[in-house]
């Protein structure tokens, strides 16, 4: 064994190494304030077989490059990522189905929680309080059944494991539902969806808007509210499809917009509401995004407060099939969803849509990865003042994780 | 094959003993080389009569019912002198010719290499190669694979045990850009029966490794290189038996074996093969709970879904020798098997159900002549068609941990059945529809110049469906690829010590699909297909320095053209991607070689290349709509050396090592065509490749181990490979890299032989200490394991 270490140690002198020689030149104090830290999950360049996602934290999202170059928490795999309280979760995207957490340990720092699960690809969720949160795999191939799971995330263990049928909630027989957030609320969950005939995502029925209501945690299924004013609500694994106000009410928005992967339709790109206590959409209450832009649809909508949200609207009208599933070209605005009225926020340049895992609402302000040919960058949205900052370089593909984390 | 090599000059014979006897008359003898070394494989002839054999293993021939007459016999072997010797034949004489051949020697001053065999000869050709001599290699429980990982630049890369998917990786380059052959015929049509990870050494004579640069003769629209496997063509009758039995169940057979009829030429040869095995070896692994769904600690576990089994049946009838053809030989290929898929890319992912099934029907047609129409112009044809199918059975609607306990996901609360699959719900069946054909011919007006044009067309027509999903309109669309490789090539032989090979490669791909357009307005299927043409050229030049010492220079600017996977999908889980290019590279190759005789009993031989690749458009796997699709790209460059170092003692001992280099590193500057930032991992290495990696032998051998024709031998073999990042290396903290750890490998084998190798006995002991051992995503790879094999071979002279 020697002499063979002998003979590899003579090539590996001919003054060659695969490893570069920088370690982790990370101070901790550009990481944390030592009780809070921003944590950026992103999917690093290069092609799926060889790249993959970094878990990173800052204090500082406005100034210099966030990079992945010597930092970060390498992950398995392409990832999404959930945070439930203090818990960020790394939930598998591909490849491997095991679910790791992290919390802050004393000095502030992301650190790998004791023990790991193992669950199916979750294309619905949303924490249900600072412990639990509610995740649904949807199958695509035609098999009946989607898969309901809840995670106690300081457990890091599954709870809960049911199964919904996707025919049943569709009612028509011939396709099926396609659920695009879950939401649990006192005792129900509630689950919009698009309807889907084959794994290419093609429909007939791209011109109602759906919800389903479940009991919880008995999902039996209760109601499926419609609603052919406007078509079906939100996009494929958006999870941001329901916004929930202070008073309780929902609001939904639907794209009816090729490029976010939905079959044409003529009803108009829509926001509609929920209100408190009744499980129907307000007949009295419909915000036409297009009657209001001129034309105009929206790709996605994050509530803020006090009746603002921050919608990403797509900047060109005619939608051919080629913008499929692009999000391209998209303007950001703030909605005042009880006037009804859009302001466009000055300052930031057309971007890729998607806003769910990739903005933080902090003291009326969104932060939010603006992502473009030129680069990924993050933005400071000024909601009252409808102005973005440009802030930090992202160094990286995309943005898949966004969140502000306490100890 | 009469492959003479007509150098000229007469060298010393012996000439013995009469006897007497009827008619006609018989010649028969020894050949030898060097000392008293037997020479195998040397071609006796009877100048102009069409008369002739091979000498065998022990350099023995025989010619019989000779008519009584004068005439000049030709002794020759590739890599020697020929000898002439002129003989009388009186009506029953048994006369007696041994004959000693001595080595070609390019400068008579210098010290004279001795004992060449065709391997070594190979590996005198100016390409960059290497040359596996698979004969001594018969008696071990190996497949090809095995054989090949051991050599420089070569790694392969395998998910589990036997029959599990491999990737060969030649100097970094793997997958689709490395093209493999079977006596210079493609082998890309053959199905999954027949790869290197099921067909048995015995199978092969030799194997050559064309790394880089390949000659226009494969016709190989490869970018890393070759693998050519040579089966045994030299004897004429003999049948090779064997059985090994060992670990995990583990079940092979091979049955090899020729007849010619020595006056009609008809020619019968048959190759069977059998594998099976459990691979039910122990990983490390937790159990995830069923109801929890939380992954327990870690423990030994053994792998319950992994069964393998493949039976193949190669035949082939003609004629040899004769006037017409060398060979024309009809045949017909017949294999099956059945593998059951253990787990996902990543073993955190484990099946219980899932398992693929194909068959391999397909009929093919040789052709050999040399001489035809006029002196020197050699002309080859082959062709076949696979008419066999690939069937993936996904049915199993449950959810296995590694424990093999399972929750059944078929029946719903109110006990209704839900139909689902494992991975993906499927019984998509389809038919590839591949045919080879290729038409080779060369013309040698002279000993020192050569000119050769050859054509490979390949076609590939999938039909495929789904009873799952009989609406599914994408299966009804054609599938159709055509593939040409066009190559001419010119060979100067200026002197004895110059050699220079020019050569100019057409590669033409052809195709049918369509594509779903107007989706919203008008749908419908229409025409789509990017017709590619390209061009590559190189060249392969040698020079002798002094006998002993041989410089090797090629350089070649190569195309792989896509496969039909990669453009049309897998119909699972790959995206079809119709305006894939063709991957392209210019390939560098500077080597030397050095081989010596030190005294009467001490042979080296070194070798050492340095290669450089520049690669563009590498075709690799990227995610699209959570499926995978095939996509081009990175750009590589590849810097690397390997040295291969050999030493022999006598027939007793050997002891050998070869070490590889290689540092790869993406030179794509931008991640996608329209980003205008520069990407953070241009120029870092090339994640999940390994970079450094060697293998040492060391062999002893007796004939003094019982009885006259006995032999025992004994061979350790150590495999190291150093720990390389599954990621990007520049990227994340150094201290939570996803990383391969130092891969440390010792096998050991033993084989005794009786009456000159007609039966034989082995025993192997693989991964001796135990170590565990990775590939790919940390997929774990068999621990201990002990393999037997009894071989019985015999040949006619």
């Amino acid at each position: 064994m020697k002499k063979v270490h002998a003979v590899l140690a003579a090539a590996i002198a001919m003054g060659f190494s695969a490893c570069k020689s920088d370690s982790d030149k990370v101070n901790p104090d550009d990481l944390t304030d030592g009780n809070s830290t921003y944590v950026l999950a992103l999917t690093a360049d290069g092609s799926a077989s060889e790249s993959t996602d970094y878990i990173l934290q800052t204090k500082d999202l406005m100034t210099g490059v966030l990079s992945p170059v010597g930092q970060g928490i390498e992950q398995k795999s392409y990832r999404m990522y959930e945070q439930i309280g203090k818990t960020l979760l790394s939930i598998t995207y591909q490849g491997t189905n095991v679910v790791p957490g992290y919390t802050l340990n004393q000095a502030g720092l992301l650190t790998k929680k004791n023990g790991e699960f193992s669950i199916l690809r979750l294309h619905a969720r949303n924490p249900i309080n600072d412990s639990l949160m509610v995740g649904m795999y949807v199958p695509r191939d035609g098999t009946a059944e989607a898969t309901v799971y809840e995670i106690n995330a300081n457990q890091m263990k599954v709870t809960r494991e049911a199964k919904v049928n996707v025919f049943q909630a569709a009612g028509n027989g011939k396709e099926w539902a396609y659920f695009n957030d879950a939401r649990v609320i006192g005792n129900k969950l509630w689950a919009p969806f698009f309807q889907i005939k084959n794994s290419s995502f093609e429909t007939a029925y791209a011109d109602t808007a759906y919800v389903a209501v479940y009991s919880y945690p008995g999902l039996k299924l209760e109601k499926v509210l419609k609603d052919a004013r406007t078509g079906a609500i939100g996009v494929y694994a958006g999870n941001d499809a329901l916004s929930l106000t202070e008073n309780g009410d929902m609001y939904t928005y639907s794209p009816t917009a090729i490029a976010s992967g939905s079959a044409p339709t003529t009803k108009p790109s829509a926001v509609m509401r929920i209100k408190n206590g009744t499980t129907e959409f307000d007949k009295d209450y419909f915000f036409n995004i297009e009657q209001v832009t001129g034309g105009y649809k929206i790709a996605s909508m994050k509530y803020v407060g006090s009746g603002k949200a921050l919608a990403q609207i797509y900047s060109f009208k005619d939608h051919t099939a080629a913008d499929k599933w692009t999000t391209r070209d998209v303007r950001l605005a703030v909605l005042d969803l009880n006037a009804k009225t859009v302001a466009y926020v000055t300052d930031v340049p057309l971007h890729t849509g998607g806003m769910k895992y990739s903005s933080i609402v902090e003291n009326g302000n969104v932060y939010i990865q603006i992502k473009n040919n030129d680069g990924v960058f993050i933005y400071k949205v000024d909601i009252a003042a409808a102005k973005g900052t440009k802030g930090a370089q992202v160094q990286g593909k995309s943005v898949m994780g966004f969140f502000k984390m306490s100890k | 094959m009469k492959r003479l090599l007509l150098t000229g000059s007469l060298s010393a014979l012996c000439l013995c003993g009469y006897a007497q006897q009827k008619l006609p008359a018989i010649l028969s003898g020894r050949i030898t080389a060097g000392e008293s070394e037997s020479l195998p494989g040397a071609t006796i002839a009877l100048k102009g009569h069409h008369r002739g054999t091979t000498s065998a293993e022990n350099g023995r021939y025989r010619l019989e019912k000779i008519p009584a007459g004068t005439y000049t016999v030709l002794f020759s072997h590739v890599g020697y002198r020929t000898v002439q010797q002129a003989i009388r034949l009186k009506n029953g004489e048994e006369a007696r010719l041994d004959i000693r051949l001595e080595p070609v020697s390019r400068d008579l001053d210098a010290v004279s290499v001795t004992g060449r065999t065709e391997t070594r000869e190979a590996a005198r050709q100016a390409y960059n190669i290497t040359a596996i001599d698979a004969k001594p290699l018969h008696n071990t429980t190996q497949d090809l694979n095995q054989v090949l990982g051991k050599s420089a630049g070569v790694r392969i890369r395998e998910d589990g045990g036997l029959g599990s998917s491999f990737n060969f990786s030649l100097n970094g380059f793997s997958g689709n850009q490395v093209k493999f052959f079977l006596d210079g015929i493609p082998m890309d049509n053959f199905g999954s029966s027949l790869t290197l990870n099921n067909i048995p050494v015995n199978l092969a004579d030799r194997i050559e490794v064309y790394k880089g640069v390949t000659p226009i003769w494969l016709g190989a629209d490869a970018l890393g290189g070759a693998v050519n496997i040579i089966t045994n063509k030299k004897t004429r009758n003999y049948l090779d038996v064997s059985y090994s039995y060992g670990s995990f169940n583990t079940h092979r057979t091979a049955v090899t074996g020729a007849y010619t009829h020595a006056k009609s030429g008809f020619t019968v040869l048959a190759n069977l093969f059998q594998n099976y095995s459990d691979n039910n070896y122990r990983v490390h692994t937790g159990v995830t709970d069923l109801v929890t769904s939380v992954i327990g600690p870690e423990q030994r576990l053994r792998r319950f879904h992994d069964n393998y089994r493949s039976e193949t049946m190669q035949a082939e009838a003609g004629f040899t020798g004769k006037k017409f053809a060398d060979r024309l030989l009809i045949g017909l290929v017949l294999s099956q098997n059945r593998k059951e898929i253990q787990t996902a890319a990543q073993m955190s992912k484990v099946y219980g159900g899932w398992y693929q099934t194909s068959t391999t029907v397909m009929p093919t047609f040789k052709y050999q002549k040399k001489d035809l129409f006029l002196k020197g112009l050699d002309l080859n044809a082959y062709g076949s068609y696979n008419l066999g199918h690939t069937q993936n059975v996904d049915t199993l609607n449950r959810v296995y941990n590694w424990a093999g306990e399972y929750k059944d996901n078929s029946r719903n609360e109110a006990g209704q059945y839900v139909p689902g699959g494992e991975n993906s719900r499927s019984l998509y069946r389809f038919r590839n529809h591949s045919g080879i054909a290729t038409v080779g011919a060369n013309y040698a007006p002279g000993d020192r110049q050569s000119i050769g044009l050859n054509y490979v067309f390949t076609t590939f027509d999938r039909k495929g469906s789904d009873v799952l999903r009989p609406l599914e309109e994408s299966y009804q669309q054609p599938q159709i690829l055509r593939k040409h490789v066009l190559g001419l090539g010119y060979k100067l032989d200026y002197n004895d010590r110059w050699s220079t090979s020019l050569f100019v490669k057409q590669f033409i791909v052809r195709g049918e699909a369509t594509q779903r357009v107007d989706i919203y307005t008008n749908p419908r299927w229409v025409p789509v297909f990017n017709n590619k043409s390209s061009t590559g050229f190189g060249l392969a030049t040698t020079y002798f320095i002094a006998d002993p010492l041989q410089l090797k220079f090629s350089y070649e600017k190569t195309f792989r053209l896509p496969e039909g996977d990669e453009l049309f999908g897998d119909g699972i889980n790959h995206v079809a991607n119709r305006n894939l290019r063709p991957e392209k590279s210019h390939n560098l190759n500077l080597g030397a070689m050095l081989n010596r005789r030190f005294g009467q009993r001490h042979k080296l031989s070194v070798e050492a290349n340095l290669i450089y690749r520049e690669a563009s458009d590498f075709i690799r796997v990227d995610l699209a709509d959570n499926r995978t699709q095939s996509v081009n790209v990175r750009g590589v460059r590849n810097t690397g050396f390997d040295a291969d170092i050999r030493y022999s003692f006598l027939d007793g001992f050997t002891a050998g090592a070869n070490a590889t280099y290689q540092y790869l590193i993406n030179t794509t500057k931008y991640e996608t065509e329209t980003s205008k930032v520069v990407s953070a991992i241009y120029k870092d290495q090339i994640p999940n490749i390994p970079y450094l990696f060697g293998n040492a032998n060391l062999g002893f051998q007796t004939k003094k181990a019982g009885p006259e024709g006995s032999r025992f031998g004994l061979t350790y073999h150590v495999n190291y490979v150093a720990p390389y990042y599954l990621k990007w290396p520049s990227l994340g903290y150094r201290s939570d890299k996803n990383e391969i750890p130092q891969q440390l490998s010792h096998d050991l084998s033993a084989t005794y032989s009786l009456r000159n190798g007609r039966y034989n006995v082995s025993a192997e002991c693989r991964n001796l200490t135990d170590a565990r051992l990775y590939d790919n995503f940390l997929m774990q790879k068999p621990g201990r394991a002990f393999y037997l094999k009894v071989r019985y071979f015999i040949h006619k002279l």
